[in-house]
This record gives C-alpha cells, structure tokens and sequence, in this order.
C-alpha cells in the first residue's frame, strides 16, 4: 500500500510539474533513517566485514580448510565472525546472505541482535546472482529485481538495514555497451528499490581485476562506468545522502607486467573518485577482490593520507577472512585464535582508515596473494 | 537458487562468439586521458588560478547588442568608442586584481585597447586578472511555443578558440539557459540539446587550450515556483551536463562551473540567505564531483547585496566544501558602477571605487568573510529579458 501511494506521490511531483502546481521533489518515508544509517556505516575508522558469500562458495572457503559445507558448520563459521569481543570498534557493518540473516548463536541469540549489541549494522546481499547476458562476448548481468520490493520490506523486518547489488564489469570481455548499460541500470533500479524499503544500498559495479590491461585502462572503465551508474541513480531519483559505494580500486590487471605500488594505487584511485562521485555521498567502502591482506590494507591506507570529501573505507570479504579460516581450522578450540586474526585485520583496516596503518606489526600469512582467475563469487 | 555463471575464458570464448557479438562497440569511454593532451596540465594549472579561494570573476562579456542596451540606460550611445571607455573603466580600476582572477570578454573587447594604447589583455594581466572570451554566439529558440532556446557557436569553434588563445585569451565561456516554471518547461529536448551544447564547447576549448566555463543557466523567472523546483531541475539538468562531459572526455580538473543558485520564481517571496545556501549547497553536493576546482555562481538578476548576502550564507554552510564556492558576476559588480559613471569623465573615478569596493565584499563573501556593511544596500533585482536570434553585432 505504501509502495503504491509513493508511486502516485511520484506521479503527482511529475504531473504537478507539469501543471505547475506544488512539487513534491521525493516523498521518501526512510529518507532521515537512510542518512543516519549511512553515516553510521561511514564512521571514523570503522568498515564493513563481507561475510554475504552464497552456501555455495562458503562451501569453497570451508572446503579450503576440510570442512564440510553444511548449515551448521557455515552457521558456526558467521558465529565466529559476529561475536568476535570488540569487533564493533573497526566494524560498522557486516554483510549477510540471506540464510545467515535468519540464524541464531549457539546460545540462542539472533544474528541481527548479536550485531546490534557490538554496534555493527546488519546488511543483506539482495542480488540473485550473475547469468549470461545475451549477445555480448561472454560477459554477465546481475539478476534480482523481480520481487526486490517484498524481499526488501521482509529484510527490513528482519533487522537489516542496508543492502548489497553486485554487478561485475570485465574489461577482458569487452566491457560492451549492452554490458555496460545493463550493469549501470541493474544497480540504480536496485538502489532506488531498496531505499523506498528503508535500506542503505551499497552501489557495487565490480570492474574485475582479471586481464593483462594497465592501470589507465582500468583508469579509463571505471570512469566510464562510475559515470552511467550515477547518471541512471539520478534518474532514478536515488538520494546520494542515503547510499555507500563499493568500487574496486583502480590498479592494473592481475596479469599485467607492470605492477603499482599503494601510492600509484591511491594516486589513480582518487582521482577516478574525485572525478565522478559527489560529495553527497557518505562513503565509498573498498572491495578486495582478489588483493592479499596486505596490499588491501596498504592501498587503502594510502587513500587516506589527507582529507576526502568522503568516508574512504574498506568492504573486505576475502582480505579480513583469510587467515581467520585457516586459524580456525573448523575446530572449536582455535576459535579465540581465529577471532583474534580477525580483530587484528579489522584492526590494521581501522588504522588504514585512518591513514595511520603500520605494515611493520604484519606476519607473512597476510602477504599471500588470494586472486583467482575467472573467479566465480 | 542462485544460477551459477561461469566467465568463459577468452579462448573459448572466441570459439563460441557470434557475428553480433564479434562486432560489439567497446565502451564508449574516451581515451582523452590527462597524459596525452598538451593543454591539460595548463588547463589545471589555470582553472585553479581563477578558483583561488577569495576570489572570482567578472562577467564583463555583454554582446554589442546587451552592452548598448546598458549604455542606453544612463543616456550614452551604443558606439565602439563608449563601449571601449566602459570596459576600460573596469578594467583599471585599482587594485581590482586583488579580488578579480578572471574577466570574461565579448569578442570586441578581447581585441581592443585603452586610451593610451596598451591592449586590454595585457591590462588585465598586469593587475594578475586572467582574461577569458564568450565563445557562444547566442540563444536560439527551439521550437514549439515555450520559449526554450538551445545556444549557438560550435561552427568552427576550434578556429576561434585557437585565435583568442594567441590574442592572451586562458579561458572561455558559453551559456546555456534553461527555463523552468510554465507548464511543460523544460522539455527533454531542451535539457538534452543544452548539455550536448555545453559538453562539445568544453571538449573542443580544452583541445585548443582554454579552460571552459561550463554555464548551464536554469534561469530566474516568472512564476511562483517553490525553491525545492528549482532545485530539482537544476539536479536534472546537472545530471545530464556532467554525464555528457564525462562522455565526451572533458578533464573536469580543468573547467570551471557557472551554475545559478538555487532560487524561487519572481513572483514567489524571496527566500532568506540561509533557505538559498542550503538548498543550492545541497544541490552541488549531489551534483559536482570534486574535481571541478571551482563553482562560480552567476548573479542572474539577484540585487548588488542578494549576490553578497547569498555567496556568504553559501561559505557559512559549506566552510570545507571541496570545490571554490565563488562569484561570477556581471549585473552585481556593474549595475551601480555604470549608473554611477553615467558615461561622464568627471564619475570615472567615483565609478571603479565603487566597482572595487562590490569586488571586495564578493572576495570577502567567496571566502566567507564578509561582515558588511554592503557598498550597494537595498537595491531590488535587476532583471533582463532572454535575448534570442545569435549575438549582436
């Protein structure tokens, strides 16, 4: 009922527009609550913990370390994760799949509350997943509009209050217009969708790190694609106030001979963000996509040296989880170990937030590369 | 149940694709990259000149036409001559370059000198004031009957622009206007056909080495239209303009914007300093990449002290803004000078003091320190109408 009458109240600013009566510019219900959200996330030396991976590759991550893929143990493995003491202070948000959105603790604890008491805003992967887009070269659009405003509304129910689309753009296959365009659309629909439910969305077009091209021409792409994400936001009415980014950084391919070190990274990073994003929006949280622990943190640290317009942050999923799964082993006695490793990578993200990152208190686990080519989320 | 996809690899990828596929465009992304152009690192260096903080520009580029109906008003004719003596004025006056970094420039004027013959561009140079040329020539109405107007002057634009660079032009402008408050305004066509407009000028003055003043007027007018609609067309209209730079490859760390505070229609109350500043702020935030060194608001009608009173309460809300949040204005610094020399020598010097003084209050106000008292109080708006049908002669 409410989504029909902010249709209507949108019909109305349009017609009234056109008659010249009042306009209402955006009748948004959540619009405070979206703000306050995404400030929160975007607060001083704090990110978001990716934890959001399907069963299915969960199931590669426990299978990584021996342990068998089942509901249990992936609730065990999340269990982990969101009860780590302390956590709260590097973590503002954590990224659920839907079946953890639902799982409780051991002792009987809902997820979403057990965050809630460590001040970490639950998020909800709302993407259906990739799927061959027609007539182009092998390249993917992401799925998961049809329904997206009941599976918001129930999520909102549920304790999330933030939502996460991931689109992926791969400049080995092209990008090609059609993808392109696609990838842009599918986001701004999302965000708009999300936001009339009362979650945050984060933005993500994925510009993958698979491919030989250099540092520019990733320059070149993600300015592109930056560039139709927001004009079809606007379009689309979405409050910037009220969204967080999830971009990948500007950095070579994985298969590209000429490397670049964190200020190259940062130098090229910026100016992309400087170029594209407006200062409405609260912050821009980092992907890891393939990077090792290390240079994730390192990279960011290096965006953070003097003041943004923005929060400069981190979404890291693989970069803050990686030693943790092979501390744990999947055996209860290693899990103060693991979630120690945890505190520790969140920790030295915090710091890089603030741009105060010291790489000389890391061991040599952190430094290992985690890219995978081809990789299938 | 998620379907999975699996990225072919190139090999077989080749294999499999088809005709349609094999001949798909890349994305139209540019590779007019900083590294490449020539100018670009010139362009930055003099976009970021002219947005120093505290201080703006002075919009001094009337056509013949618009400058003879100014002169006309305190009685002087529209000559070459007068129209000279009048911009001689502005431009010598004392000390102007401590609150100007840029003039803009019809083309009569770039190429014009003082009295004792020195030419105005090395005047204005001398006082540490870039000079910078109307490039556009005109409005044209487009049609139907809603008075909506697309801007003319990309025919050989690229020539000009190289003439004015060599003549010690550094930076162009180009005004786009867009009409709100009547019914059916404004038109797709019209947002569409501006930003086109305005994206081919800053593409080709870039390429040529002048920095281009990106101007998309969404213009004051009739009509009691709140606030908040002007604010939600000048976001629709930025949306385009900024999608259209970014497709047509224009360095934004080498334009500067012109963009029109956000106000309510004439026949709406006027709204206080305050209610402007955040409501035109919150505009640019969700509009203008940080890039772009600097926002140059026009005075478009507002009085002398409105365009004072609004750029302060602009710094007061945006103290750390990421771009210059500044003046360019020809009505505000001109009204009161041209009425106060009236065309005669005896005035000339009463005539730039008061000049300078409205340049201080506008640099103070640009780096949000202005406390007044305002040279020029309580003066009403000063309105012109849309002059269509290509630049006067």
């Amino acid at each position: 009922m409410a989504l029909i009458m902010k249709q209507s109240a949108g019909l109305k600013a349009v017609t009234a527009a056109r008659s010249r009566k009042s306009v209402v510019v955006r009748a948004g219900k959540y619009d405070e609550e979206l703000i306050k959200t995404a400030n929160t996330i975007a607060s001083k030396g704090r990110g978001i913990l990716a934890m959001d991976e399907s069963n299915a590759t969960c199931g590669k991550r426990l299978d990584s370390i021996g342990v068998e893929n089942t509901e249990e143990n992936r609730r065990a493995y999340r269990e982990l994760l969101c009860t780590t003491p302390g956590i709260g202070q590097y973590i503002s948000g954590a990224i659920l799949f839907e079946e953890t959105l639902y799982q409780s603790t051991k002792d009987g604890r809902k997820f979403v509350d057990a965050m809630k008491e460590q001040n970490i805003v639950p998020g909800i992967k709302v993407d259906k997943g990739l799927v061959p887009l027609a007539n182009t070269n092998g390249e993917s659009w992401c799925m998961g509009l049809d329904g997206l405003d009941k599976r918001c509304a129930e999520y909102y129910k549920a304790g999330a209050r933030f939502a996460k689309w991931r689109s992926v753009v791969s400049i080995p296959h092209g990008p090609s217009l059609i993808a392109h365009r696609d990838c842009a659309y599918g986001l701004a629909r999302y965000a708009a969708i999300a936001q009339n439910a009362g979650l945050v969305p984060i933005v993500e077009p994925e510009v993958l790190l698979d491919g030989d091209h250099d540092i520019d021409r990733c320059l070149e792409v993600q300015e592109a694609i930056w560039a139709e994400t927001f004009k079809y936001m606007a379009d689309n009415k979405v409050m910037f106030e009220g969204i967080l980014l999830k971009p990948a950084m500007v950095t070579p391919g994985a298969d590209c001979p000429n490397r670049a070190g964190p200020a190259k990274v940062a130098e090229y990073t910026l100016k992309m963000l400087r170029r594209r994003v407006p200062p409405a929006v609260p912050g821009i949280m980092f992907l890891s996509g393939g990077q090792s622990e290390l240079e994730s943190t390192l990279n960011l640290n290096a965006m953070n040296q003097s003041p943004n317009p923005w929060h400069v942050s981190f979404s890291y999923a693989r970069a803050l989880q990686n030693t943790v799964l092979k501390t744990w082993q999947g055996k209860a006695e290693n899990v103060p170990a693991a979630q120690a490793a945890l505190l520790k990578r969140a920790k030295a993200n915090s710091d890089a937030q603030l741009g105060k990152y010291d790489p000389a208190t890391e061991g040599k686990e952190a430094a290992q590369g985690m890219y995978e080519k081809g990789y299938v989320y | 149940m998620q379907t999975k996809m699996q990225l072919r690899s190139p090999r077989a990828a080749s294999c499999a694709r088809t005709l349609r596929s094999r001949t798909q465009p890349k994305v139209m992304c540019r590779a007019f990259n900083s590294m490449e152009s020539p100018y670009a690192e010139e362009l930055k260096k003099t976009a970021a000149y002219i947005a120093q903080k505290g201080k703006g520009i002075l919009a001094s580029d009337e056509s013949n036409a618009t400058t003879g109906k100014r002169l006309q008003s305190v009685g002087v004719d529209n000559t070459e001559d007068n129209r000279r003596d009048w911009r001689e004025l502005l431009y010598t006056a004392p000390g102007l370059g401590q609150y100007i970094s840029g003039a803009i420039m019809f083309e009569e004027t770039l190429y014009q000198k003082a009295r004792d013959g020195r030419q105005f561009v090395d005047i204005l140079l001398a006082q540490g004031i870039y000079p910078g040329i109307k490039v556009d020539t005109g409005l044209q109405m487009l049609p139907g009957d809603k008075g909506e107007t697309t801007t003319q002057g990309l025919d050989n634009l690229a020539d000009r622009c190289k003439a004015y660079r060599k003549q010690g032009a550094k930076f162009a402008k180009w005004r786009a206007v867009v009409k709100i408050g009547e019914a059916g305004c404004p038109s797709t066509t019209a947002i569409l056909e501006n930003a086109h407009g305005l994206a081919r000028y800053a593409q080709i003055c870039q390429e040529n080495g002048l920095v281009p003043i990106v101007e998309p007027e969404v213009t004051l007018g009739p009509g009691d239209y709140s606030i908040e609609e002007t604010a939600f067309w000048s976001e629709r209209v930025y949306s385009h303009v900024m999608r259209l730079l970014n497709e047509y490859g224009v360095v934004l760390e080498g334009i500067l914007l012109k963009p029109n505070m956000c106000l309510p229609g004439l026949d709406a109350p006027v709204a206080s300093p305050q209610d402007v500043a955040r409501v035109t702020v919150r505009t640019m935030m969700r509009s203008i990449p940080p890039a772009v060194p600097g926002i140059h608001f026009l005075s478009g009608g507002m009085s002398e002290e409105e365009a004072t009173l609004n750029l302060q309460a602009l710094n007061d809300e945006a103290p750390n803004a990421p771009w210059a949040l500044t003046f360019s204005y020809g009505r505000a610094l001109q009204a009161t000078t041209l009425k106060t020399w009236a065309g005669k020598e005896s005035n000339w010097t009463a005539a730039q003091d008061i000049l300078v003084k409205l340049a201080k209050a506008n640099s103070e106000a640009a780096a949000g320190k202005f406390k007044g008292p305002h040279p020029v109080p309580g003066g009403g708006r000063i309105l012109q109408a849309l002059r269509t049908g290509g630049a006067g002669k």
